[in-house]
């Protein structure tokens, strides 16, 4: 992690600390709204009662959060950090959306 | 990152921890503190020693309970009776006052009022106003002087970060088999490191359990949104606290219209036989005097790790049983259950706290070690520029204050706080707010001088203060009480809680004592290698061995 | 918790991270001199003993308090018995293989105690 500065121009050494900044946001921010996704997906789907469903979803929800936040660090680039938090996040957005808009047809 | 797994994960192993360890060092230490809560709340009511510790009968004691409430707060919203254990022998009572009919209504803590009864005659017991240990287990999540919800999320993200340092801590620990067993001490920052690892690694699981029980113990608060979204048509989230914690049942809207209130002792009586012989532990009766009161008799704990325990819930008018509650949680529910009650470790025997006081000890020096660390490489790092004359970073700087203000500090804040017990007026008013006061006044003035001189001076002056109060108190307990180890100790009269913590405080004060000695002779040979990590250890001696 | 059982898979525990630490190249240079290392043989037997040592601590900690309690207790006992191993390699290395003698000695005693006051 970019602790050393860079005896090259300023330019790169922003860019690093726009990408380490990027990270941060992207593992807190991000981190928490796919563990929300995963959370109401989970709470709404799972095959167990309903009180039953939202507790298994909220216990293990620290633990989701706790790889989203490894994955961000552990990712090669800040793009494909975001990648892999964006790209899972949309399809449980994407499934929460058809299932509302489905009922709503159905209603 | 180019540079590889380890790299990173060390990188946010080091930022997930330095950003939050001084905070983490308070919810450890009052954490710590809290599995003896009980114990230190005996012990800082020392009109309580003396008095025949003989059990009174259940049914006497909820009488006596019931007869003072009734003279108290015959108009509140909810009565509490919190009957006598094995390990605390009070009788607890609560109410939680009427809502003002004009005005705002404010929260139900805000109306709360406890009171500790004499269970014999029913009367208040004539002890010192304090929070005892009470104050140092709301400490480590509810913090102080702010609103309980801003504390809860505070203590919450240094936990998320603690996980999320926890787990990269091992992906980076390359050797974790290898270093298992490995400390050498007076090897500068090396050692600063082994005793990080060993600190860390051998209590691994307690570390592990802790932070993630801890989170679940407030989940509800952090992750709200499985509730709010499965929940959103049916009732929302009261429908789904109701479905869980059924015992909150029977709080509805109260008739408005008098009654009296059925004789509470048969029906604890009943419970008792329904549990088998398990009896009671907790008595709530909401709108007592209302035509639609109701008694909610919970059992004590059972040896099972889960702290959910049934409860049966009465009409207060009649005293027909209306229904059982919790006889048959689901297994989310025990799995729930299981990791809050491993969290606050009630199912634990005496052997079994001190494991627990011990790990949570561990983790203390874990974090000190860890934040020591990163003083010690970095000032490594500006050692030339500072040998040329410059400063030391403003990083550096704030770090260094920050580290002998809280890991010396603490000691001092804890110690002053069972110092303010014994020698503060008893009838002062708000004694007890006092002497939590006393605990954030010495605290401050340790952090502002480490601020002025974080110097290793400083560190000595602060670790033997330390040393000072805590071996001063079993002093200070023969001066000012009848219950000294001179009595509980040496006559062997006990009480032996407060044998075992005078006992505590002098093993607490010898370690703090020892590691100012160490310091003491590092500095009389200044180009020697820096032997302070063995003081972290040392102090992991004192409190293991 | 029976004080007998607890010293008991205490001392059993101690014994055990004994024999793993010993295994190790690193650790068993600490006591016998640089350089040495442990037949593989003796390498294999200790970390066997090691192993059966760590099962058995535990699995006095789960007579005493049954399966789930007993768990907890016996990883807290693992854990305060490696933290006194560590110490006791890291200021007395010569009298690590001792001490270890001296507790498996004790055991036995031990063992009687707590089935007696069981």
């Amino acid at each position: 992690m970019p602790e050393t500065t860079s005896r090259s121009c300023r330019g790169p050494a922003l860019y690093e600390r726009l990408a380490v900044l990027s990270r941060i946001v992207a593992a807190v921010a991000g981190g928490y709204v796919l563990t929300s996704l995963c959370t109401i997906v989970a709470a709404r789907y799972l095959p167990m009662g309903r009180a039953d469903a939202v507790m298994t979803a909220t216990m293990s929800s620290f633990a989701i959060f706790t790889c989203a936040v490894i994955w961000v660090f552990a990712a090669r680039s800040a793009w494909r950090a975001w990648a892999g938090l964006a790209v899972p996040a949309l399809l449980l957005a994407l499934l929460l959306a058809l299932v509302a808009w489905g009922g709503s047809v159905a209603a | 990152m180019k540079e590889g797994l380890r790299q990173s994960m060390a990188w946010l192993h080091t930022w997930s921890g330095l950003l939050v360890c001084w905070v983490l060092l308070l919810v450890f230490a009052g954490g710590s503190a809290s599995y003896f809560k009980d114990e230190i709340s005996f012990w800082m009511m020392p009109e309580l020693h003396a008095t025949e510790r003989e059990p009174v009968p259940q049914a006497q004691a909820i009488e006596r309970a019931v007869g003072y409430l009734q003279q108290q707060a015959p108009q509140a919203e909810r009565w509490f009776i919190t009957l006598p254990t094995a390990r605390s022998t009070a009788l607890r009572v609560g109410w939680i006052g009427a809502a003002p009919k004009d005005g705002p209504v404010g929260s139900t803590r805000s109306r709360f009022q406890s009171e500790l009864l004499d269970a014999r005659t029913g009367s208040k017991l004539a002890v010192r106003q304090t929070r005892g240990g009470e104050f140092l287990y709301r400490l480590h999540f509810d913090l102080h002087y702010m609103p309980v919800q801003w504390a809860r999320w505070i203590v919450s993200l240094c936990a998320l970060f603690m996980l999320v340092a926890i787990v990269s801590g091992v992906i980076t620990h390359k050797r974790i088999f290898k270093d298992f067993f490995t400390f050498r001490p007076r090897k500068g920052q090396r050692s600063w490191l082994d005793a990080h690892n060993a600190t860390a690694v051998l209590a691994l699981p307690f570390h592990l359990m802790i932070t993630y029980t801890g989170l679940v113990t407030l989940m509800f608060m952090i992750m709200p949104w499985g509730i709010q979204s499965a929940y959103r048509d049916q009732g929302g989230e009261s429908a789904f606290f109701e479905e869980v914690f059924p015992s909150g049942a029977g709080r509805g809207k109260p008739a408005g219209v008098a009654a009296p209130l059925v004789a509470l002792a048969p029906l604890a009586a009943q419970a008792q036989q329904h549990w088998q012989g398990v009896p009671p532990a907790l008595v709530v009766v909401n709108h007592p005097g209302d035509a639609k009161a109701t008694v909610v008799i919970r059992r004590e704990k059972t040896a099972t790790l889960s702290y959910l325990q049934p409860a049966m819930v009465f009409n207060g008018l009649t005293g027909v049983e209306q229904a059982t509650v919790g006889e048959q949680p689901s297994p989310t529910a025990v799995t729930r259950g299981v990791l809050y009650g491993l969290h606050l470790g009630h199912f634990a025997d005496p052997w079994l706290r001190v494991l627990f006081f011990l790990c949570g000890l561990s983790g203390y020096l874990m974090v000190a070690t860890g934040a020591l660390l990163w003083g010690v490489k970095t000032r490594q790092k500006q050692a030339k520029a500072i040998a040329q004359g410059a400063r030391p970073g403003f990083g550096l700087r704030l770090v260094e204050a920050l580290n002998l203000g809280v890991i010396a500090g603490l000691p001092i804040a804890f110690a002053s706080y069972f110092w303010a017990n014994r020698l503060l007026p008893l009838d002062l008013a708000q004694r007890a707010q006092m002497e939590i006061n006393v605990f954030f006044a010495a605290w401050a003035l340790a952090a502002v001088l480490a601020q002025c001189r974080p110097s290793l001076g400083m560190w000595r002056v602060q670790l033997g203060m330390g040393a000072v109060l805590f071996i001063g108190i079993p002093v200070l307990n023969i001066l000012t009480t009848h219950s000294h180890l001179g009595v509980t100790l040496l006559l062997g009269r006990g009480p032996w809680p407060v044998a075992g913590f005078d006992l505590l405080m002098l093993a607490l004060g010898a370690a703090l004592a020892l590691a100012e000695r160490l310091l003491a002779r590092r500095q009389r040979k200044p180009g020697a290698r820096p032997s302070a990590p063995r003081a972290a250890q040392a102090r992991g001696i004192e409190e293991t061995a | 918790m029976n004080p007998f059982g607890v010293l008991l898979a205490l001392g059993l525990a101690y014994c055990a991270w004994s024999a793993l630490s010993q295994a190790m190249d690193r650790h068993y240079a600490e006591v016998r001199g640089r350089g040495a290392e442990p037949a593989p043989a003796l390498r294999r037997r200790l970390r066997w003993l090691g192993t059966l040592g760590l099962l058995a601590s535990l699995a006095v900690a789960v007579r005493m308090q049954g399966w789930s309690i007993g768990l907890v207790a016996g990883t807290g006992l693992l854990t305060v018995a490696g933290m006194l191993h560590v110490l006791a390699l890291s200021y007395l290395p010569a009298q690590v293989p001792r001490l270890a003698q001296r507790v498996l000695a004790c055991l036995p005693l031990l063992l009687a105690l707590w089935m007696m006051a069981a």
